[in-house]
């Protein structure tokens, strides 16, 4: 009943409330800064990863993967466990080394192209922390709804001489928890290339920070150029706890297949 | 009719003399049309070899007599290239091509339907140093000492030559913090005690060689495998130009690859092998030279550069045989640095010019060939291959090589030469075609996961809105959860196995992207083509269907080109022909008006004067003609009998061998200069007409 009147109150403060109620510069980039550092963790990172990619010709793909991603020196694993055909193989990144392992050959093949991991969608900064403070100039452009949610919108240029993947981000996060709901990159015209969902969270406390880290559990992604591709990935198992000293090794790949 | 025929006499009897009284004018006219049927005779005779080999060459290879593909194509078929993005065509697929099959092979004139799929693949590798550190690697796990040695010798004379790369690269490197950086890097893998544990390399050691050291000795570019997939049971039994030349064919039922052996001489060749190679083709079997020939010398020079191709290859004591070896055969050198030595006296010795070439070709083969990797792939071994399926995603198929193949023929043509053979069933993996079992474990996944579909259009509603997956506290988990993913106790996965067999059964029916159509009677193609089209549309098959010209892309359309060329190139000279025998028979009519209008006024019609002019164009067209016709269907005889040489790999295609082997076409010999005489006679009405003007005064005109 509380809640019933909490929603009507909410609704009449809503109906009261200019659209637009900007929050300053200062904020914008604390904001920014703070899903940063939410995000942002300093020690080792294990999970297991789904992916399930659907094109707009009905064609489609999935796999699970255990991703292991060690910040402190930039190596990052993925092992394939699922489907079948795909059990075994894996990518192993080494500073600017991408190595592929076949284990039906048991030989590793070292790949010089970084844009895409198995052939998904998927990029190297997927995978990579966020940084978002440092590489772009955040501005506020509106407190908007998204679904029952109530956001900030506020869009991101990149900054002169960042390599970014996008030069145009624009993000909705979440007034009450301060998570990211939605992120949209955008060409350097404008155009729109993809558009990003995160409908869930959670967090976790992490040793090595000494804070908790934010994770998204769930990421909707659909391709904005090629209507109809989209890609959904779902986090479990995550873990923080530091992974064993030799983990980013061949050898230790190897062993995952025998 | 008697009078007829006693006209006929005189007015040939009168021709005749006409002819014989202006000589000149009538070698010339003749000489004229004699020429045109020549070149007519010998161009139509060789287009209809060239055909004739070429439709050997494309419907015995690959191609068969007609092919099938969706009507939904993007793109069209070409067999040869010349279509799609990047040589990668859209043609649409036959999702199961056994409906397709059974109508086509119901028509009486089919003899066999070839189920088939063109794509092609990459084939990356890394340098020479990734591979030798690789094998370091095995002989590690082996824990051979003596092989271990082996290798690591291999390795560290491959860093000394590392280390000379690295010196030149300094002096054009803009970025010299990075070189310090490497030459840091390889003065740790050169330091005595990198190597000095033996069996007991361990993963850091190797790990540093690979991600530290390899990259140092530059990138291999990756090699695109053209190839296609087939029912190889239907593929041996109906194209007979499919010749294995090493190792085993591939057998029905099993996977793999057939390699050509053109891709395999061109693309997975050591560098210096293929630029002997290519120098041998050029200047010992089509004779010519390195001086005064630009692209002959631009490959000497190429070859000059390439030590690196041999010495990378190398080990220490091989080295020093091969310093020895080259020593002792005149090629000397004083540095005291083994690679530096080796490196001045292998260049030396590929310096090739025309005095030298032979004698060095022979030597490299029988000396240096065995000592390093001649082919990066033999029969036998078992390739990566990598292939972006149609929905973008990148699939890695492991694919045994089960021989080598050539087109019999056709071993130095480029164009049929590029196409690997691997069957249907990986074929349809490296397409990203999934299989029933397959989508069964997706659709267990996904409910394992548990994530509902969403759709672009209603996402937000689905995921923000009411109801919606959404939630807006993040849930607090702790780090150890379901399952220690980085527990490295146990091994997680199961080794996948790839079979190397599948049941016959599967390549029966199932996705094919075209098929080739083989005829019992090819000279019925355009009827059996049309009434296979009729077929299949009234069954509601909607597919294109293509004669092997068409399906062989631009390579098909060479005929058709060579013929179009032809036909206006005597279109060209016959036009001109007839002008000049018009207008020398106006300039004759005003020569011989006194002649005609004497004629007229003894009786003569203008129809006999008509007549007589015919007939002289006539007698003198058929004469030329059948002379022509006659010293070309000669000069055919002889070449029949030694061949026209092939000048290059296309034209070797075109011919369908190395020697085109022309044969008399009786039809063309005798209709060409009938049919030149009938258009010669014919275009001479006019000016025939002209002279039937005369009026029998203009005689007395002319005399006063």
């Amino acid at each position: 009943m509380k809640f019933r009147y909490c929603l009507i109150g909410l609704a009449l403060w809503n109906l009261s409330t200019p659209i637009a109620l900007a929050i300053s510069d200062q904020e914008v980039r604390d904001l920014v800064k703070l899903v940063d550092t939410r995000q942002r963790n300093v020690g080792d990172y294990a999970s297991v990863v789904f992916i399930d990619q659907k094109t707009k010709d009905g064609a489609t793909k999935a796999f699970e993967a255990r991703v292991y991603r060690r910040d402190a020196d930039e190596k990052l694993m993925i092992l394939f466990t699922k489907p079948k055909a795909e059990a075994g193989k894996g990518y192993l990144r080494l500073e600017k080394n991408l190595f592929l392992y076949e284990p039906a050959l048991g030989k590793w093949e070292r790949q010089t192209e970084r844009a895409s991991i198995a052939g998904t969608n998927s990029r190297r900064d997927d995978f990579d922390q966020s940084r978002l403070a440092e590489e772009y100039d955040a501005t506020f452009v509106a407190d908007e709804s998204l679904g029952r949610f109530k956001v900030h919108h506020l869009k991101l240029n990149a900054k002169p001489g960042m390599d970014v993947a996008s030069p145009i981000v624009e993000l909705w996060i979440d007034q009450e928890e301060k998570n990211v709901m939605k992120r949209q990159e955008f060409a350097l015209s404008g155009k729109l290339l993809r558009t990003s969902y995160y409908p869930s969270w959670q967090k976790m406390f992490s040793k090595s920070k000494a804070a908790e880290v934010y994770m998204p559990k769930e990421i909707r992604v659909f391709d904005e150029v090629d209507k109809g591709n989209s890609t959904s990935v779902a986090l479990r198992e995550v873990k923080l706890e530091p992974l064993d000293a030799n983990m980013f090794t061949k050898a230790w790949l190897e062993s995952q297949s025998r | 009719m008697s009078s007829n025929i006693a006209q006929f006499r005189l007015i040939f009897a009168v021709a005749l003399r006409n002819l014989w009284l202006d000589r000149l004018r009538t070698i010339i006219i003749g000489g004229l049309i004699g020429t045109g049927a020549f070149l007519a005779v010998i161009g139509l005779s060789l287009l209809l070899d060239v055909q004739a080999s070429m439709r050997a060459s494309i419907t015995q290879s690959i191609a068969g007599d007609l092919q099938i593909y969706s009507a939904g194509a993007k793109d069209k078929l070409a067999l040869f290239g010349g279509s799609g993005f990047m040589g990668r065509a859209d043609i649409g697929s036959l999702p199961d091509f056994a409906p397709y099959r059974d109508a086509v092979l119901g028509h009486p004139n089919v003899a066999a339907f070839v189920p088939m799929g063109l794509d092609m693949a990459v084939l990356s590798r890394g340098n020479e140093l990734d591979d030798a550190i690789d094998a370091l690697r095995v002989a590690l796990k082996a824990g051979d000492e003596s092989i271990i040695t082996g290798r690591v010798d291999q390795i560290k004379f491959q860093l000394d030559q590392v280390k000379l790369e690295l010196a030149a690269r300094r002096l054009l490197s803009s970025d010299q913090v990075e070189i310090d950086q490497q030459e840091r890097d390889l003065a740790r893998a050169l330091a005595p005690e990198f190597f000095s544990q033996g069996k007991a390399i361990d993963e850091e050691h190797l790990q540093f060689l690979e991600t530290k050291i390899a990259p140092l000795s530059g990138e291999k570019l990756p090699t695109y495998l053209q190839y296609i997939g087939t029912d190889i049971a239907a593929y041996r039994a109906n194209f007979p130009k499919f010749k294995v030349i090493e190792g085993a064919a591939l057998e029905p039922g099993q996977r793999g690859i057939m390699l050509s052996r053109k891709v395999r001489e061109e693309l997975l060749k050591n560098g210096v092998a293929k630029l002997f190679d290519k120098l041998h083709k050029r200047l010992v079997k089509r004779g010519g030279t390195i001086s005064g020939d630009e692209e002959n010398q631009r490959f000497a020079t190429d070859l000059s550069k390439q030590y690196q191709q041999i010495l990378s290859y190398l080990d220490r004591p091989n080295a020093e045989e091969l310093s020895a070896k080259l020593t002792a055969r005149g090629i000397k050198d004083d540095s005291p640095d083994l690679v530096q030595r080796l490196s001045h006296q292998v260049s030396a010795f590929l310096t090739v010019d025309d005095k030298n070439f032979s004698e060095r070709y022979h030597w490299f083969y029988e000396h240096i060939a065995p000592k390093i990797k001649l082919y990066e792939v033999l029969p036998g071994q078992t390739i990566t291959v990598r292939n972006y399926t149609r929905s973008g995603y990148i699939k890695t198929l492991p694919l045994k090589v089960h021989g080598i193949y050539n087109f019999d023929g056709l071993e130095d043509s480029d164009l049929a030469g590029v196409l690997n053979i691997m069957d249907l069933v990986s074929f349809r993996e490296l397409y990203g075609q999934m299989t029933d079992a397959s989508r069964k474990e997706l659709e267990a996944m996904r409910a394992q996961v548990g994530m509902r579909d969403v759709k672009s259009e209603d996402a937000e509603a689905a995921l923000f809105g009411d109801g919606g997956l959404a939630s807006a506290a993040p849930s607090e988990a702790a780090s150890e959860t379901v399952g220690d993913v980085s527990s490295s106790n146990q091994a997680l996965i199961v080794k996948p196995t790839l079979a190397d067999f599948f049941d016959p059964a599967e390549v029966q029916n199932g996705l094919a992207l075209n098929a080739a159509v083989r005829l019992k009677d090819p000279s019925q193609q355009n009827r059996t083509e049309a009434e296979l089209r009729d077929k299949l549309d009234q069954g509601g098959y909607k597919v294109n269907i293509v004669d092997w010209q068409q399906a062989s892309g631009i390579v098909g359309q060479f005929v058709n080109i060579v013929g179009g060329t032809l036909v206006f190139a005597l279109s060209v000279i016959f036009l001109v022909a007839f002008v000049i025998i018009n207008n020398s028979i106006i300039v004759g009519t005003l020569n011989r008006t006194r002649e005609i209008g004497t004629m007229r006024a003894i009786g003569a019609q203008r129809s006999f004067i008509v007549t007589l002019f015919l007939a002289e164009t006539g007698i003198t067209g058929m004469l030329g003609a059948f002379s022509g016709a006659v010293a070309a269907t000669a000069i055919i005889l002889m070449a029949g009998r030694k061949g026209i040489p092939a000048a290059n790999d296309v034209v070797t295609f075109i011919f369908s061998g190395p020697r085109l082997y022309p044969v008399i076409h009786w039809q063309v010999v005798t209709s060409v200069p009938l049919l030149i005489t009938l258009f010669a006679t014919l275009a001479s009405i006019y000016a025939a007409r002209h002279a039937a003007k005369v009026q029998p005064a203009d005689a007395t005109q002319e005399k006063e």
